[in-house]
């Protein structure tokens, strides 16, 4: 069994409890203005291009054997119809200019990767949390490792947008340990105008699964986007419906990372690119004091 | 996720403690010529004697301990220089390391006569070899590639921006006129770069090469094959400081009295060693009573009451210490300290380590603090200013060919900390926390090496997690476990391997019983290019046939094993070569230079009525460094594997041809098909991890068949210091892909292919057998993220650690500053003094670096957090 997956990170230890390898499944059903991964957005692999490093020696052009390439204005043109993800041309060029973003891997295979550090989660209490995209995008793919993972006694996490069909939840309860799962918006026609999508199915989805596993296993983290949810309005709403759940534990909350203009850039999505300016720090602790006033514990994700 | 971490370096020293690190750091030292003079009116005086040669150099010294002059600082509340300067260098004109920089290195016209008779015999050298058209090649070849010899240039002493030092006008001329022509051909550095001309030591055309390459003015180390080199010095050790801290020294000159007279029947050469023991002895105390009269001295022409009434102090102090034992803490340290500085100062630049610190004084902090006669706070600053001394005894004169990879501190001479009791319990006691402090309050530049177990309180790894966060990148961690077994496996005790101490950067030793770690070094790649060349050379300035064995033409073999074997046949040659090397240079110690000041503080000497340069000590041990660089040599072996046996991608003779060009000319493919190959040695991949076992574990055990001379044993270090820049910087291409003139992998880091975080690369550090390596220094530089704020966070580094050292891992010196920092340190050096690093196995002022280092520095991966 294959998975589409775009990157591994380890040591990462923001992400769940003690030292995790985080594993980036491909696909998302969200658009989200704001997305710090835009290149997983999409389920097929594709091909980045760094056009700052490129020279326009068009070796990549040359070589593909696709003819999906051609040096348009100094700057290389791919024909997605064309071009199959070969990778001939990562090979061809001599700067480093072009990159695949997701790759096909064999379920086996991934996991004797991830299991390498086994080692640093026994000490520490860690495991394998499975980002995205979203990870139910590749639902059949996503329950299989989550398996072979229980089964190799691993604690395993997901972190989710929440967008998905609430008849997988009784077996994602089963299989994951751990739900990081994003809370952006209460009103949902502004959810829909930022992330293409309505909220409504996120916050059942939300509900039920709380209700499932409890306070211990789910954490809503709320990505803080300047001038979209950063108002106390909006986080007094969050705090409303997570109050409304009865929900007790903890809260992550991530500030806006903008330094994601390139990346956007590579993957051809410049135009879209929105740099939503800085969090300060006052805002910051404006909303950290609100849900420690609703009695919440605050975990800030820089 | 990456969020942009900035972590206020704060200064919380006070002014005294401030204004010592900053004149450390921003005065110009002088070169003081009182030792050497001293020295030398008592040498010639007693020339024509029948004194053998222990007893002149125990006098010799005495003389000097007897007119030396003195320093005392408003500042100081520790009393003791080594010279009669604030800051300070004493000149070792015996042994002769800087001699030759003096002679040339203080005068732009010496510096250009001697670069210009350099360039002469080289060039003769190479014209009669190649004809000059082939000499013009060479030079426009390197030039093209960016690798040249680094010059010696025109900036004297003074005048340099690295490591300078200021000498008084009539010093420098009584020097240059009357000390250095006197010992010429006399000095241990002189007489050993004769002997190794008069030995058979280098093979082929070796000998004609190197003896025509433009020589260096410093002289502290001299190359003993194409792929190894031997340092000049005595070798690295920690004094036994305990037994004059509790004893004193009367007591100890009346044990050798002792043994004089109980002995029923001594040989002549042991007589005159205890002799020397006795002269030596008597040298420290007059050092000491003559640092009591200049206090007394000073006093008397102070009227301020508070600065009498702290005179006064150490005027007691050093009357009573270390002639007797010492009763307070006060005393002992400053008990520590003179031994120390008058140690050091008969044998400069030794790097004589303070070891366990927080052992040896912890009995006395113990009773003075249950008294009441000292506070916590008034102990922590009495050692942020014994830290700071300690480093300002270790800068040397190098050669201005160097600056660039050179610094003021070496920032070596670490001190222990935690670790086990002599019987196995854990001994961290409240001293191991306040000396972490005072490390992180005076920034000195010294290696706080923690000894790390099973049982070390999670309360001082949290302490350690802390430090790191806030940037505190002096303290390193030894992992005991391991330590321990590899004490054993080369003939410790059990309870000497429970007591050891780090000294020289990382290396691991019995303190007080361990009577020199000298140094070698296997230069890897160049041993690597011996298999691939059939025993030639390839060196910048053309081959140089014949300088290894014939092992083959690796195209004719038919698998990797069998180039495997004839690499393993290279090294056992050159490891045979450092043998050979530094058994010359131990019987000109023996012979011509004693350290009866030494023998007198290491035990063993005395028991066994024989100096420590002939094998007294308990223990003695020959440390051979792995340079040039244990990630550069596995990444080629894993590119030989994988691209040349098993998919053919190239033979060694293009591989030859490719490097010989940098790459370039027609040879670009090979470079990306070695950059593209995956899984190099760092990443955690159990191929490469298990060739770079195979290949190290090989030349591990290949030390365990000599013997020094010292009957030690010669045993493996994996430290590069700053010679991984330098050899870089003269090296052409390697296998791996490294480019000419680009530093090799610092010490035992991979070489900046980690593509899996620091648990990858900590796998594949640990993959090796550390069981058989002496001490290594293993960096890792993280982003103040990756340790993070929080408790939580700073858990999960302990428990990297904690599984990093489970894996088999023997240290880790951890720098945690972000590159933008680094950059902008580059750019507003005043605003960034404070930062220190770790370059290879030891601290050092980033601000204080040579650009080359910097940039190695910064271009070490970082791992941010996500």
């Amino acid at each position: 069994m294959y998975g589409i997956i775009f990157d591994i990170q380890n040591y990462a230890i923001y992400d769940g409890p003690g030292i995790r390898t985080l594993i980036f499944l491909l696909g998302c059903p969200l658009k989200c203005k704001w997305c710090q991964n835009p290149e997983s957005q999409q389920l097929q692999p594709q091909m980045s291009y760094f056009e700052e490093k490129c020279v326009g020696c068009c070796n990549c052009a040359a070589t593909c054997p696709n003819n999906a390439l051609s040096l348009i204005n100094g700057r290389i043109i791919r024909n997605t119809s064309l071009c199959k993800t070969c990778g001939a041309c990562i090979s061809a060029c001599p700067n480093g200019v072009m990159e695949k973003i997701g790759e096909n891997r064999e379920l086996d295979e991934l996991v004797e990767i991830l299991l390498m550090d086994k080692p640093f989660f026994d000490n520490s209490g860690g495991g394998i949390t499975i980002s995205g995209g979203e990870p139910t995008m590749q639902i059949n793919f996503l329950f299989e490792l989550l398996k072979t993972l229980k089964n190799k006694g691993i604690h395993t996490a997901i972190e989710t947008c929440g967008y998905f069909n609430e008849n997988l939840i009784d077996k994602l309860v089963k299989y994951v340990d751990l739900f990081l799962f994003d809370i952006k918006l209460m009103d949902s026609e502004k959810h829909k105008q930022f992330t293409d999508v309505l909220n409504e199915k996120i916050l059942t989805n939300f509900s039920k699964i709380l209700y499932k596993v409890g306070n211990e296993r789910i954490i809503p983290r709320i990505p803080l986007i300047p001038g979209v949810n950063t108002d106390l309005i909006t986080i007094q709403q969050i705090i409303t419906f997570l109050h409304g759940i009865d929900y007790k534990g903890i809260i992550h909350l991530m500030p806006y990372n903008k330094l994601t203009k390139t990346k956007y850039e590579k993957v051809g999505m410049g135009d879209i690119h929105k740099d939503f300016g800085d969090l300060t720090d006052e805002d910051l602790n404006k909303i950290t004091k609100l849900f420690e006033q609703h009695s919440y514990q605050v975990i800030i994700n820089h | 996720m990456t969020k942009t971490t900035v972590i206020e370096m704060v200064d919380k020293a006070s002014d005294r403690i401030k204004r010592f690190r900053s004149r450390y750091l921003d005065e110009m030292p002088f070169i003081s010529i009182e030792r050497a003079k001293f020295y030398t009116d008592k040498w010639k005086e007693t020339e024509n004697s029948d004194l053998s040669y222990n007893v002149r150099v125990a006098q010799s010294m005495k003389n000097v301990f007897e007119k030396m002059r003195f320093n005392i600082d408003p500042d100081d509340r520790i009393a003791g220089t080594w010279t009669e300067n604030f800051l300070g260098i004493p000149i070792d004109i015996e042994r002769g390391l800087f001699n030759r920089v003096f002679e040339v290195e203080l005068d732009k016209k010496s510096m250009k006569t001697f670069a210009k008779e350099g360039a002469k015999s080289f060039m003769s050298y190479m014209i009669e070899k190649y004809g000059s058209e082939g000499l013009l090649k060479t030079l426009d070849h390197s030039k093209k590639i960016g690798v040249t010899m680094p010059e010696l240039g025109t900036d004297t002493l003074d005048t340099r921006k690295i490591n300078p030092y200021q000498i008084k006008e009539e010093d420098k001329e009584f020097l240059l006129r009357d000390l250095i022509p006197y010992w010429k051909e006399n000095t241990i550095a002189d007489r050993l770069g004769k002997a190794f001309d008069e030995s058979n030591i280098y093979p082929g055309q070796f000998g004609n090469f190197i003896k025509n390459l433009p020589r260096s003015t410093g002289q502290s180390d001299i190359v003993t094959s194409i792929g190894s080199a031997l340092g000049v010095w005595q070798g690295h050790l920690i004094l036994d400081h305990e037994r004059p801290i509790l004893k004193g020294l009367l007591a100890m000159k009346n044990e050798v009295q002792e043994v004089i007279s109980t002995s029923k029947i001594l040989s002549k050469r042991e007589k005159e060693f205890l002799e020397s023991l006795n002269v030596a002895l008597e040298g420290v105390m007059i050092y000491s009573r003559r640092l009591a009269d200049y206090l007394e001295e000073v006093l008397k022409n102070t009227s301020d009451p508070s600065t009498k009434a702290i005179l006064n102090q150490m005027l007691q102090t050093c009357q009573k210490v270390p002639l007797h034992p010492a009763e307070t803490f006060r005393e002992a340290l400053q008990s520590y300290w003179t031994i120390k500085t008058a140690v050091e100062l008969a044998m400069p630049f030794n790097v004589h380590s303070p070891g366990r610190l927080d052992q040896i004084f912890y009995p006395f902090y113990e009773n003075d603090i249950a008294i009441g006669r000292i506070t916590p706070e008034e102990a922590r600053e009495l050692l942020e200013e014994l830290f700071l001394k300690i480093m300002s005894h270790n800068m040397r004169p190098n050669s201005n060919a160097s600056s660039d990879f050179s610094q003021r501190y070496e920032g070596s001479e670490p001190v222990t900390l935690g670790g086990l009791t002599n019987e196995g319990e854990d001994a961290t006691n409240d001293l191991t926390y306040i000396m972490l402090e005072a490390a992180d309050r005076s920034k000195a530049s010294l290696n706080f090496a923690v000894r790390i177990h099973k049982n070390s309180p999670e309360e001082l790894l949290m302490k350690i997690a802390d430090l790191h966060y806030h940037g505190v990148s002096s303290v390193s961690l030894m992992n005991d476990e391991i330590c321990l077994q590899t004490l054993l496996n080369r003939g410790f005790t059990k309870e000497d391997a429970n007591g050891y101490a780090v000294t020289g950067c990382v290396d691991m030793c019995s303190p007080g019983k361990t009577g020199g770690e000298g140094f070698s070094s296997i230069l890897l790649c160049r041993t690597l290019d011996l298999a691939i060349r059939n025993g030639d050379s390839q060196t910048l300035v053309g081959l140089v046939k014949n300088t290894g064995l014939k092992t083959g033409d690796p195209d004719k073999f038919s698998n990797f094993n069998e180039f495997l074997d004839a690499f393993f046949a290279q090294s056992d040659f050159i490891i045979k070569k450092i043998v050979e090397g530094s058994i010359i240079r131990d019987r000109l110690f023996a012979k011509y230079l004693p350290a009866p000041y030494i023998s007198a503080f290491m035990q063993g000497c005395l028991e066994n009525k024989r100096d420590i340069t002939e094998g007294g000590a308990i223990y003695d041990c020959e440390g051979i460094l792995f340079m040039t660089s244990i990630a550069n040599m596995i990444d080629s072996l894993y590119v030989i594997k994988k691209l040349i046996f098993e998919q053919k991608k190239f033979t060694f003779k293009d591989l030859i041809n490719a490097t010989d060009n940098n790459f370039n000319d027609g040879y670009e493919h090979i470079h990306k098909l070695i950059v593209d190959l995956g899984g190099k040695w760092g990443n955690g991949n159990p191929e490469s991890d298990e060739l770079g076992k195979l290949a190290t574990s090989h030349m591990f055990n290949e030390t365990y068949k000599y013997r020094t001379y010292k009957d030690g044993f010669y045993a493996p270090f994996i430290n590069s210091m700053t010679t991984h820049t330098y050899d870089g910087r003269i090296s052409i291409a390697t296998p791996d892909g490294r480019l000419g003139g680009k530093p090799f992998a610092a010490s035992c880091n991979p070489y900046n292919v980690e593509k899996h975080g620091p648990t990858g690369v900590l796998r594949s550090v640990s993959s090796l057998e550390y069981e058989h390596v002496m001490g290594c220094a293993v960096n890792i530089r993280m982003h103040p993220s990756g340790i993070g704020r929080t408790n939580e966070s700073k858990k999960k580094w302990i428990a990297l650690i904690k599984t990093y050292f489970q894996l088999g891992g023997e240290q880790l010196q951890p720098t945690v500053v972000s590159t933008e920092v680094l950059k902008a340190a580059q750019i507003n050096p005043e605003n960034y003094r404070n930062i220190i690093v770790k370059v290879g196995g030891y601290s050092a002022y980033f601000t204080d670096l040579g650009r080359e280092i910097q940039n190695e520095i910064i271009s070490r991966t970082e791992h941010t957090m996500v």
